[in-house]
């Protein structure tokens, strides 16, 4: 069973095998875990998206086309349950997210030397990025998913997918510039979210709901 | 800068960086960019974004993660309507369900399955069975009888004390109960009350006489008998339940009903509670079929938008 392919292991499992979605499972839950925290960016909300998205691919097996790859598929599904789950977390929320949370992601301390941002820097100036280009960015940049590939995920024009990963890899860039404190790197799109300064530390926090950067500046 | 250099555009910039842009193109490019600090700071952004990604690594997965998804994956199989599977299997696959072996072990299979939806199809998911215990017979239609979304005959200080009780023979999960919510009028308003006001008293005394507190098996469901053989009656303490799941979550739960149900493959009685300070969220307690003399055996937590 270790060497069918994810497409065979869909059939077996719509066929009544009761090990094939588990095997899909143990072989994609880091992906796919990896997918909605680097999405997300909080571990809580990335293991509630990871099952949901496993369930919902559960459910759904009998809708898998075999025009797409099955990763495709189950990507596509991925990212549905992350956004599903940041609209749910950000009309449930009520406190602001903390630092903490940001350093549960990544609890290495920042880099030293500074020439590489942290995991932390980048995962924090990553949530600043608007979730449509982020999405793009995880998958093209951190899975290596081809262009052509990610617009079949997303369900969007190749050419989309290319102006939001130049876009996204442009805001992150300035975020990161940003946070490190760069000069002349308050540059930024309008449409952009404001980035606040989290007290003590390096990192960039707060989630892309327009409501929450005011309730920080606010604080301050 | 030159001020007749015209900028280039983001796929001149995206060809640029990716070294796919030679000969004069690029040399217009480097020289527009020797001279535009904007472009310059641009490319420089860009290829800050790219390799800060191309520098995380992939996270592990979390301790415990797996087997949660292997359990909430074993619910969900364990729960499968006919109905359910069928809207979401399509015709092709469900002929070949049944033709066609996969492996040897198929046939043993198939008549498992056969026999699950068999049995899963003759009983409604849900089954609602009685009302207020202790107080009332118990009736098929005590929530029929009582208007979604208005306020209930029944007084709080009783509801606290007696809270409905629903049948899934079929099985129950944190899905079956968000479909459930969604497309079961008395369902959803049992659910509705337990967000609606203040949280009942964990300790509220229960009436007195007998049965008080427990809700006495109901006969009501004919459909039962092909598919479990046995529905006898059971009753089920309520306050122990709730004082279990407020020992598990401290004021924080709202219980809204019981199913009567299996869970995870157990026979079970299921509480379903609201989260006080998450209006979305749901939580099942999962005891062993009418014994809340126990902690519960397992708990679910299900995202629900508040009907």
């Amino acid at each position: 069973m270790n060497d069918a392919s994810d497409e065979d292991l869909l059939a077996a499992h719509l066929q009544g095998d009761r090990q094939a979605f588990g095997t899909l499972v143990s072989r994609h839950e880091r992906r796919i875990y990896g997918l909605c925290l680097r999405v997300l960016g909080s571990r809580e909300d990335a293991e509630d998206a990871t099952q949901e998205a496993f369930l919902a691919a559960l459910r759904r097996a009998g809708s898998f086309r075999h025009q797409a790859a099955f990763s495709t598929w189950l990507f596509r599904i991925a990212i549905n349950a992350a956004t599903d789950q940041a609209r749910r977390r950000g009309r449930a929320r009520t406190v602001p997210l903390e630092a903490g949370e940001v350093a549960e992601a990544a609890p290495s301390a920042g880099d030293p030397g500074g020439a590489v941002p942290s995991a932390l820097a980048v995962q924090a100036a990553l949530r600043r990025v608007p979730e449509d280009f982020r999405a793009v960015l995880v998958l093209c940049d951190l899975y290596g998913f081809p262009y052509a590939q990610a617009a079949e995920i997303l369900e969007i024009p190749v050419g989309t997918v290319k102006s939001r990963l130049f876009r996204g890899r442009l805001a992150l860039g300035e975020q990161l510039a940003v946070s490190e404190g760069r000069p002349g790197a308050g540059r930024r799109d309008r449409s952009e979210p404001e980035v606040v300064k989290e007290r003590g530390t390096q990192a960039v926090v707060g989630a892309s709901e327009p409501a929450e950067p005011e309730h920080r500046r606010n604080e301050e | 800068m030159p001020e007749h250099s015209v900028h280039p555009d983001r796929e001149e910039l995206t060809a640029w960086q990716a070294g796919a842009l030679a000969g004069p193109a690029g040399a217009r490019i480097v020289a527009h960019m020797a001279g535009c600090a904007e472009c310059a700071g641009v490319v420089s952004a860009v290829e800050r974004g790219r390799a800060a990604l191309a520098s995380l690594e992939e996270p592990e997965l979390p301790p415990g993660l797996h087997e949660r998804l292997a359990a909430a994956i074993g619910r969900e199989e364990a729960t499968v309507t006919p109905e359910r599977a069928a809207a979401r299997v399509s015709g092709g696959t469900v002929r070949t369900r049944r033709t066609r072996a996969w492996t040897p072990r198929v046939a043993a299979l198939s008549a498992a399955a056969a026999l699950v939806l068999l049995v899963a199809g003759l009983v409604p998911v849900l089954r609602h069975f009685t009302g207020e215990s202790g107080t009332r017979q118990a009736s098929g239609d005590a929530s029929v009888s009582r208007p979604g979304g208005a306020p209930s005959a029944a007084a709080p200080s009783s509801a606290a004390s007696a809270l409905p009780v629903f049948a899934a023979p079929g099985g129950f999960s944190g899905r079956v109960l968000r479909a459930e919510v969604a497309d079961d009028q008395a369902i959803r308003s049992a659910y509705a009350q337990a967000g609606a006001g203040a949280p009942p008293a964990p300790h509220a005394s229960p009436p007195a006489g007998s049965g008080s507190g427990t809700v006495p098996g109901a006969q009501s469901l004919q459909n039962q008998g092909k598919s479990s053989g046995e529905s006898a009656a059971y009753a089920v303490d309520q306050q122990a339940c709730l004082a279990q799941v407020h020992a598990k979550a401290p004021g924080d739960a709202r219980p809204a009903f019981f199913v009567d149900t299996v869970y995870r493959g157990r026979p079970a009685t299921v509480l379903v509670t609201r989260r006080a300070d998450a209006p979305d969220q749901a939580e099942l307690w999962a005891f062993p079929r009418g014994d809340c003399s126990v902690a519960p055996f397992a708990s679910e937590r299900v995202q629900i938008p508040s009907p």
